[in-house]
């Protein structure tokens, strides 16, 4: 959870650090425009190797949700 | 083979802090993960064939040429004048060309010119003729200016590309092309929500990603390891900061070697890699330049190409 929390701190530069917790909602710290959810694809593509459909992103509520999205994706892979 | 590019773009420079359709937190983000500072915008003064007559007027004496020499003008383009007839006859006309010059219409977004180059090369070799042009170019009229993912960061640009036929040379350029049809709604034409007679182009960013991610990468890495290509130059179609630095990293190329105009050109579709390698006009030629382009189908092109250490480049204003 940390590692994904770290990559997106680090991935949104605009973001202040220290606010994003497990169930932060996603919607709330990133807006979850286009931009955003390409950054997301592209960065968790990058750091974890399996790619995110942005219906996907949308479906997580928390950041714990989307932890656990890739964690099942990566079992799958 | 490639000898000559000259570059138009008008003097305009549309610059990002003054859009204010959008909120300025909104517009910090877009200018940080764009990276445009800046576009060049003909604000409609220019139409995408203005700024190609412009160039092809150049490049004809920059290279002791006359219009009578020219055999085959190819017009790439998604923003041309009139549907009907096709640019290239507005060129024939303004240009005086030779009766006989072969004139072809092609409808291709930002992989344009490296699918141009290889086209107008390929009939130039088959027919045996020395001189051809390759236009390129296209205009903002294609966005709607609400739209913060096309409106600030697509510029003006039209590009005129000498092709020259040296039987010694043919061989100079690589090329590779992948398509795949299912990501077409990625980057689509749709009515624009002031009014419903204008088509504007709308970009679905996350299928972008996914294209690139799953398609552009892994072709891209085979194509330079089945050449065994290690590119002295690395020259991505400049959709964004964001897309152009995931490219280099994953292809693992320096982002030194990578050559940049997006800052103050934005993406200007097909024409963007010919600009990049004009506003870059100091890097050296006769090294390995490796330009890759990906975009509107979806559809990927890439080239490898030694350019000649005499090839004529200019960026001029109008």
């Amino acid at each position: 959870m940390n590692k994904l929390i770290k990559l997106i701190e680090q991935e949104f530069e605009e973001l202040e650090k220290g606010i994003i917790f497990p169930n932060t909602n996603l919607s709330d710290v990133l807006n979850l425009d286009s931009m955003s959810i390409l950054v997301l694809i592209i960065c968790i593509e990058d750091e974890y190797g399996v790619v995110l459909q942005d219906d996907e992103i949308k479906q997580s509520r928390t950041f714990e949700d989307l932890n656990n999205l890739i964690i099942q994706k990566t079992i799958v892979n | 083979m490639i000898c000559s590019i000259v570059s138009c773009v008008p003097k305009n420079a549309f610059n990002l802090d003054d859009y204010n359709q959008i909120k300025s937190d909104d517009l910090e983000k877009t200018k940080l993960f764009t990276g445009v500072l800046s576009k060049r915008t003909s604000n409609g003064e220019f139409s995408t064939l203005h700024l190609c007559i412009n160039a092809m007027k150049k490049i004809l004496p920059l290279n002791d040429l006359s219009n009578k020499d020219v055999e085959i003008v190819a017009f790439v383009t998604q923003s041309p004048n009139h549907s009907v007839p096709g640019n290239s006859y507005s060129v024939h006309k303004e240009m005086s060309l030779s009766k006989t010059c072969i004139l072809i219409d092609l409808n291709i977004g930002c992989t344009g010119w490296i699918q141009g180059v290889f086209i107008v090369k390929s009939i130039m070799q088959q027919h045996n003729l020395k001189y051809g042009i390759l236009l390129n170019g296209d205009t903002d009229v294609l966005t709607d200016i609400n739209d913060n993912s096309t409106y600030p960061i697509i510029g003006d640009a039209g590009v005129a590309s000498l092709i020259v036929n040296n039987k010694d040379q043919d061989v100079n350029e690589v090329f590779n092309f992948s398509y795949n049809g299912n990501y077409s709604d990625a980057i689509i034409e749709k009515k624009d929500t002031n009014n419903s007679r204008l088509l504007k182009v709308k970009m679905n960013s996350s299928l972008i990603a996914k294209y690139l991610l799953t398609e552009v990468i892994p072709f891209s890495k085979e194509f330079l390891r089945k050449n065994n290509a290690n590119p002295d130059f690395f020259i991505p179609h400049q959709a964004n900061k964001y897309f152009v630095d995931t490219l280099s990293k994953k292809l693992d190329i320096p982002k030194e070697k990578t050559l940049i105009s997006y800052p103050h050109y934005g993406n200007t579709s097909s024409a963007s890699i010919p600009l990049t390698i004009c506003a870059n006009n100091q890097v050296e030629k006769n090294k390995l330049f490796y330009c890759l382009a990906f975009g509107v189908g979806m559809s990927t092109a890439q080239m490898l190409f030694y350019p000649n250490k005499d090839m004529k480049t200019k960026l001029i204003e109008i």
